[in-house]
């Protein structure tokens, strides 16, 4: 799994590409400490490239979603793909995370809870 | 050559304990997604063959693909590595009595990946939730039902989202609730994440609301396979005998008279 960061308006965007498994869950969770220790006000995860994802990288973003609430950050997930999608809808987890169709929405919807 | 999507292929599986043939020249496949369901009465076959699915027994003839390797033949640590990719709920659920349900639910998350705790433990709580057994991690086996033990033994069976899923009466000592929450879930896995899951069954409720192919054993041989529907339309009395439940048929529960009195009298 790769991560590539830009920053969108103003909100920092995370292009997520490759399987998000037991191998490549911790990098991912270096990503997220990062922007956890930086407090990172708007982060938007882009999933469009992301075929799967375990529960390991389910509990991952969960972390990430308990720090960012810690310290108000806003959160938004953006173009998972179905199978993806299926993963959070069979753990619940589209009632906890703000989960998007495309990006615009995702940002949009960050801006306006700033 | 296996197809991609032929999870397991097996052919002419034969085993005999001792002059009994316990398993009789067993051909079957499944797809990718599919649940295979095996039923059968007691002593028909199905947990011999499903230990010789999990490489646990070799056959005596026969060969059984799992995600595209013969594991006949293979040593313990090619098994490892085949076991690895799939989750397997046992009969009694085989819990460790010493350790916590949650505990015996991380079993295979810590053993066989680096994760944090952290991480560990919210996978724990995701599983635990499938099964409807949030905020029981910190009991014991001891302390909860049977049925429970069931439900927290698929959790651990799911713990590493396994491809393949083997399952020995999951619904046994199950509520009529906690059934249809288990074959819920079981379909959910196998229709939206794209997992594959043999399950051997006597609940024929579940075995038709779950199943998309069916498999009778009867005196080890396959007397019936298909899809529900064609096993509905099968007009075999071995096989409507078993879906029905019904005690008179061709299925002999005991003894002949004149057998009887010989096995009783010598």
């Amino acid at each position: 799994m790769k991560a590539e960061e830009r920053t969108v308006n103003g909100v920092a965007v995370v292009d997520l590409i490759g399987e998000i498994d037991l191998q490549s869950s911790p990098k991912l969770r270096e990503l997220f400490q990062a922007k956890g220790k930086a407090k990172c006000p708007r982060l938007v995860i882009n999933f469009t490239r992301v075929p799967y994802i375990d529960s390991s990288g389910l509990a991952t973003l969960i972390e990430y979603y308990q720090t960012s609430r810690a310290f108000k950050g806003g959160l938004a997930l953006c173009c998972l793909p179905p199978r993806v999608k299926n993963v959070f809808e069979i753990a619940r987890l589209d009632q906890i995370f703000a989960i998007h169709a495309d990006e615009e929405t995702a940002l949009t919807s960050l801006s306006a809870t700033a | 050559m296996i197809p991609e999507d032929e999870i397991i292929r097996v052919q002419g599986l034969v085993k005999a304990f001792g002059p009994r043939r316990v398993l009789d020249d067993v051909s079957f496949s499944v797809k990718r997604g599919e649940i295979l369901v095996i039923m059968g009465g007691s002593g028909c076959g199905k947990s011999t063959l499903l230990r010789h699915l999990i490489g646990v027994v070799q056959p005596d003839a026969g060969d059984i693909f799992i995600l595209g390797r013969n594991i006949c033949g293979m040593d313990e640590d090619q098994l490892a590595e085949v076991r690895r990719k799939f989750g397997m709920l046992f009969q009694s659920g085989a819990l460790f009595a010493s350790m916590t349900v949650g505990e015996n639910v991380a079993l295979p998350i810590r053993e066989h990946s680096v994760v944090d705790d952290t991480i560990a433990q919210l996978m724990v709580k995701m599983k635990l939730e499938l099964v409807g057994l949030t905020g029981f991690e910190h009991l014991k086996p001891s302390e909860i039902s049977g049925g429970m033990k069931k439900r927290v033994a698929l959790a651990r069976a799911i713990a590493l989202d396994p491809p393949l899923l083997f399952c020995d009466e999951p619904t046994a000592g199950l509520d009529p609730i906690m059934t249809a929450v288990v074959d819920t879930l079981t379909l959910d896995l196998c229709q939206k994440l794209g997992m594959t899951a043999v399950v051997v069954t006597h609940d024929m409720v579940s075995a038709f609301r779950i199943a998309s192919k069916m498999l009778m054993l009867y005196q080890g041989k396959v007397v019936a396979y298909g899809t529900p529907d064609e096993i509905q339309a099968m007009d075999n009395p071995i096989l409507k005998q078993f879906v029905n439940g019904e005690a008179d048929g061709p299925i002999p529960l005991r003894l002949s008279e004149g057998d009887y009195l010989k096995h009783l009298i010598g």
